[in-house]
């Protein structure tokens, strides 16, 4: 009897459950109607170039690379809308907390979307274009985005173009960057070293020399179960195939693991890991190196920018120094993390025009960035415009956490409390130092190698960390690891890359 | 006349129960399936998932590219195939001893136990595993081995361990899940055989051997079977978040899962990694398909379809 | 078992009790390690019991801005009513598939084991599910895809209908007169409490257990159940390794005590309420001995 109930129970739940569902699923698909109606409409009328007011504002639905509360985020939306309702009779809708997983499935089923930044370790460019998923931007720019097309550098712009065409904006970051290394303060103070003068890998050595000796510290430790790399060759997108020194200007692609830099490399790591100074465990250390530092550890290798040291301090918990063992250079992997257009945005010229703003004014790109003031920031300097967070909150807490270096312009907005107030200037110094890979601005395009990039993406994940941690014996594992990458294809990844080279060197110098 | 129609009757009330089920399977499975064309196809925006140019069997090349072609099959199958027999017969045993524990209390706990492993992710289990495994802090090198006297072993970059470091990280994780299934077939078993079987003095043994197991048999048969449709299939954290993605572990701990992931994880090849799926998905069909024929052969009632 | 010896008791004690403690080791590093600070973690390694007390983990994650009670409560809400929902359509379709004499049977299981293996991927799910049913954002996104109806739960059920319920007993309630449904209720479903409960549970974990639905079509944080606030943060984590490993220093990465801590939060719950439950176990109703 009990049972009957319950059953009954269930199969009314079933029918309300699907009579619900019919009235949700009408309802939204009457929004989404009237919401493309709207489009056409107000495209139609587009030709007269200014919209009056009293038609429907556009929506540029926009993702921000971190995250925060529906709340905060309708917030923001809101007070930026408020400007570009005005401006341009449009409404911004800004987007929180998306993966890169859910921006794959945005960009292939064709959902609404009018711009998402594209992170270079998260996504290639070359790989979206051949999709189709990214609209051009080359027209778009000078007209509607005229400042914007006029600040950024011909040499960066290259860095977004994909056979001829711009596809994003690239955002204005450290744009390069100088490798070296990061150390504990508290050893250099104990034992007297003189950082500057460490700019040598034989130095480096005699350093780790008197760590070991001296400390309960490892002395070098590695970053997820790899090596924190820190040679300037240019990796040319995906490290197959690549410019073996930046310095030396040479076109020619080469195997990076036959070249002779990295054989010293890995030769001169075994050595270090005979002689105990690297960290044991090395290759299944699932930490980054800073949280080894500061557990356990004493020097990394890594790079380098302004400001690193603080930021760097901070994650290891422990005051760090750091140091240049190569000048800064610059890569199209450094530039290329961009703001674009997806194939499916209606309205490309409105998104653009959005874009524009955010790169060229102070006031949305700070509500982007940081939010509103005296909810989620306050100004603690503000004649020098540095900025801080709510009493009481924290990173964690305010409700709005974009990160600041993932937004189109962060050279515009207010430095935090504890940065240098020239924090920008000797940013973009920085930049302006470095040395340019000869391959700058080339995006090669790895669809035709897939099948080989597999295979020897699975070849290099079985040697690389253990040779480049020193627990391979190189003399043995060397000719293995070149052979087996031969056999699964290295040479006609190397080949279709060197053959897009030469085509986009000869098309562009 | 009228019995025939009311037999017809019965049938239509059967398949009325059904609707909501079928509806289901039809929009959350099979339209959706339709996607699968795009493991012939190179994807392309602006044509869409269905009038993309077709590349026949293009997307599927990579899968059998190299000699990993050979090891990855063959990791994936052997695997699978110990999995299954070890996990059906320790799932079985666990489940009949737990029917023997008499008081209910230590029943309970011991059941809650058993559902613990089942209930945290993969990731999760592969640091556990790490806890014991570390070479210089872990569980096994610090405690275990120091009292046995054995000298430290490097675990993560010892192959030849690790088939068996899986296994029974597998069993671990899943023996819970397997054994409840068994354990409820088990407790639904007709009292009146044991009675019965008792009257004519059959002890404890032969009680387990010809009323347990039999009753068992349908329940082993369809679980094997539906293990055997996913034998090309592998628990992608369990092959390359427990063994951590280590190099030197690769010939032992890679599947087809763990390849392909390595492979298209930054381009986001919606059309290879179809291919990759509907190679497994067919592998597992076949097999299972000639599986359920034997078993139609042997024991009609006991078959998938 | 009719006629057991004590032997038997004993041994199921002991194998058990082995068992136990199998389980219950790696459980107590699970707790111990969420309560450790990384740096003693990476130092020392884990231990059964943790070497220094540090709830850094645990404030992280309740005390975020995002709301771990409202959480919860979307959770229990969800699993509740997924597995009434699922549980009823289940048994509906594995009841008659039992039935050896309906026509096309074989074709009905052959059409729903052929879900098992065959799946169109991700794409064309998340295109029907947000541009043909809008489920984007809704509570539906966390109720139905995927999760409704699962195959290997439809199977269990039917092997247990076609093993444990005696053809007999079905055509006495034939010759009763009673109906397709009033069988089902009234003499089936009593007989089969373990099965229920069995795959109820299995449905109800898998409702607990599913962040992937609430990660792939909702974003807005009202929405959030337990496992998609602990999850995003753990992705969110995860995304900046992965942005340092690129070169962008100075970025919080995911500390392995947050991880631990994840996972007891996650579970704590089940594990609170699982005991409770478990009197669904028992044994079904006898029937008599109608085979010998």
């Amino acid at each position: 009897m009990k049972m009957r109930k319950l059953l009954s129970l269930g199969v009314s739940f079933v029918l309300v459950c699907s009579l619900l569902a019919g009235c949700a699923g009408e309802s939204g698909g009457g929004s989404a109607d009237s919401g493309t109606q709207a489009v056409q409409e107000s495209a139609k009328e587009d030709t007269d170039s200014v919209s009056s007011s009293d038609e429907e504002p556009y929506v540029v639905k926009i993702i921000a690379y971190g995250d925060g509360t529906t709340e905060a985020a309708k917030a923001v939306s809101e007070a930026i809308s408020e400007k570009t309702r005005e401006l341009y009779n449009i409404e911004v809708e800004i987007m929180k907390g998306y993966t890169v997983d859910q921006l794959n499935l945005m960009l292939t089923s064709g959902e609404k979307l009018d711009l998402f930044p594209l992170m270079t370790w998260e996504m290639s460019m070359s790989n979206l274009v051949s999709n189709g998923q990214l609209c051009s931007m080359t027209e778009l720019l000078p007209e509607h985005a005229s400042q914007t097309w006029e600040s950024i550098s011909e040499a960066d712009w290259k860095c977004v173009t994909v056979n001829g065409e711009i596809y994003g904006v690239p955002m204005n970051k450290d744009k390069s960057s100088n490798s070296g290394f990061a150390i504990r303060k508290n050893v250099v103070d104990q034992l007297g070293i003189d950082v500057d003068a460490i700019k040598t890998l034989d130095d480096v050595e005699e350093v780790l020399t008197q760590v070991r000796d001296n400390t309960d510290y490892y002395p070098l430790v590695s970053s997820n179960g790899g090596l924190q790399g820190f040679l300037p060759c240019d990796d040319l997108g995906d490290g197959w195939g690549v410019l073996e020194n930046i310095f030396d200007d040479d076109p020619t692609v080469v195997n990076w693991f036959e070249t002779d830099t990295w054989t010293d490399l890995v030769h001169r790591m075994y050595d270090w890991n005979q002689k105990g100074l690297i960290m044991p465990d090395a290759t299944s250390n699932t930490d980054s190196s800073m949280t080894t530092i500061g557990a356990v550890g004493c020097f990394t290798f890594g790079q380098l920018k302004p400001g690193v040291t603080r930021q760097a301090s901070a994650e290891a918990g422990t005051e760090l120094l750091t140091g240049e063992l190569y000048p800064a250079v610059s890569t199209t992997n450094q530039v290329a993390s961009c703001y674009c257009i997806p194939a499916s945005c209606e309205q490309p010229e409105k998104a653009m025009q959005i874009l524009d703003l955010l790169y060229n004014d102070p006031e949305v790109a700070n509500l982007f960035t940081n939010g509103i003031e005296g909810e989620h920031w306050v100004y603690t300097d503000k004649e020098n415009n540095v900025i801080d967070y709510p009493e009481g909150k924290d990173a964690n807490s305010t409700g709005y956490t974009v990160f600041s270096w993932a937004v189109p312009n962060q050279m515009i907005t207010p430095v935090r409390e504890g940065d240098p107030l020239d924090l920008w200037d000797q940013l973009t110094e920085f930049n302006e130092s470095a040395h340019n890979s000869i391959a700058k601005g080339f995006t090669w395009d790895n669809s035709a190698v897939l099948n080989e990039i597999t295979a020897c993406e699975n070849v290099r994940t079985k040697y690389v960390n253990g040779l480049e941690l020193g627990v391979l014996n190189p003399d043995e594992t060397i000719p293995v690891f070149i052979e087996e990458l031969k056999a699964a294809g290295i040479d006609t990844i190397i080949a279709e890359k060197q053959a897009q080279l030469d085509a986009w060197l000869a098309k562009n110098n | 006349m009228g019995k025939k129609r009311k037999r017809l009757g019965r049938y239509i009330a059967l398949y009325l129960m059904m609707v909501p089920g079928i509806i289901y399977l039809l929009i959350n499975n099979y339209l959706p399936m339709t996607g699968i064309v795009l493991a012939f196809k190179r994807y392309n925006f602006k044509d869409g998932i269905y009038k993309s140019p077709n590349v026949g069997l293009e997307n599927f090349k990579f899968l059998f590219k190299t000699k990993d072609a050979w090891i990855i099959t063959r990791n994936t199958l052997c695997y699978n195939l110990v999995f299954i027999l070890l996990g059906t017969v320790m799932a079985i045993m666990v489940a009949i001893l737990l029917n023997e524990v008499g008081r209910a209390c230590i029943k309970k706990v011991y059941q809650t136990v058993i559902l613990l492993p089942f209930l945290i992710s993969i990731v999760i289990v592969s640091y556990l595993a790490y806890a014991f495994l570390n070479e210089s802090t872990g569980f096994l090198n610090t405690t275990l081995l120091k009292l046995l006297g054995k000298d430290p072993v490097s675990w993560y970059t010892t192959p030849k361990y690790w088939p068996v470091i899986l296994c029974i990280v597998y069993l671990w994780k899943s023996f819970g899940y397997n054994c409840i299934l068994y354990y409820s077939n088990l407790v639904g078993i007709d009292r009146g055989y044991y009675e019965a079987a008792a009257i004519d003095g059959a002890g404890y043994w032969k009680q387990t051997l010809h009323i347990t197991l039999p009753c068992l048999k349908p329940t082993i048969i369809i679980l094997t079977l539906m293990n055997i449709s996913k034998i090309f299939y592998s628990d992608f954290g369990l092959f390359y978040q427990v063994p951590m993605n280590q190099g030197a572990l690769l010939d032992v701990t890679n599947t087809i899962d763990t390849y392909v992931y390595r492979g298209l994880v930054q381009s986001n090849n919606i059309g290879m990694t179809a291919a990759a799926g509907l190679y497994q998905a067919f592998m597992g069909f076949v097999l299972v398909v000639a599986a359920n024929l034997i078993v139609r052969k042997i024991d009609k009632d006991s078959a998938l379809f | 078992m009719i006629g057991k010896s004590k032997g038997i008791h004993i041994a199921a004690n002991v194998v058990l009790s082995i068992l136990t403690i199998c389980v219950i080791v790696p459980f107590l590093i699970l707790i111990s390690s969420s309560m450790t600070s990384e740096h003693t973690l990476i130092r020392e390694g884990y231990g059964l019991l943790p070497k220094d007390i540090d709830f850094t983990a645990y404030n992280l994650l309740l005390g975020g801005s995002s709301s771990i009670l409202q959480g919860y409560l979307i959770s229990f809400g969800v699993t509740l009513m997924g597995t009434v929902v699922s549980l009823t359509i289940t048994t509906l379709f594995a009841y008659p598939l039992s039935r050896k004499e309906l026509p096309a049977r074989n074709f009905l299981a052959f059409f729903l084991f052929f879900t098992m293996l065959f799946n169109g991927g991700l794409v064309s799910s998340y295109m029907m599910w947000t541009r043909t049913f809008h489920i984007k954002d809704t509570v539906w996104a966390l109720l139905v895809p995927n999760l409704l109806m699962s195959g290997f739960n439809v199977i269990m059920m039917r092997t247990y209908f076609t093993s444990n319920i005696p053809e007999e007993v079905i055509d006495a309630a034939k010759i009763d007169g009673a109906g397709e449904l009033k069988l089902l209720v009234s003499v089936v479903l009593p007989m089969s409490l373990p099965i229920l409960a069995t795959v109820g549970l299995l449905i109800g974990l898998g409702y607990w257990n599913d962040w992937l639905n609430g990660l792939y079509y909702v974003n807005d944080d009202r929405l959030y159940n337990i496992q998609v606030i602990l999850n995003k943060m753990l992705l969110n984590a995860e995304a900046m390794k992965k942005a340092a490993g690129a070169g962008v220093v100075g970025m919080p990465v995911p500390s392995t005590s947050m991880k631990m801590a994840v996972a007891v939060l996650g579970a704590l719950p089940v594990m609170v309420l699982y005991p409770f439950f478990q009197k669904y176990f028992v044994k079904g109703i006898t029937v008599g001995a109608v085979k010998g």
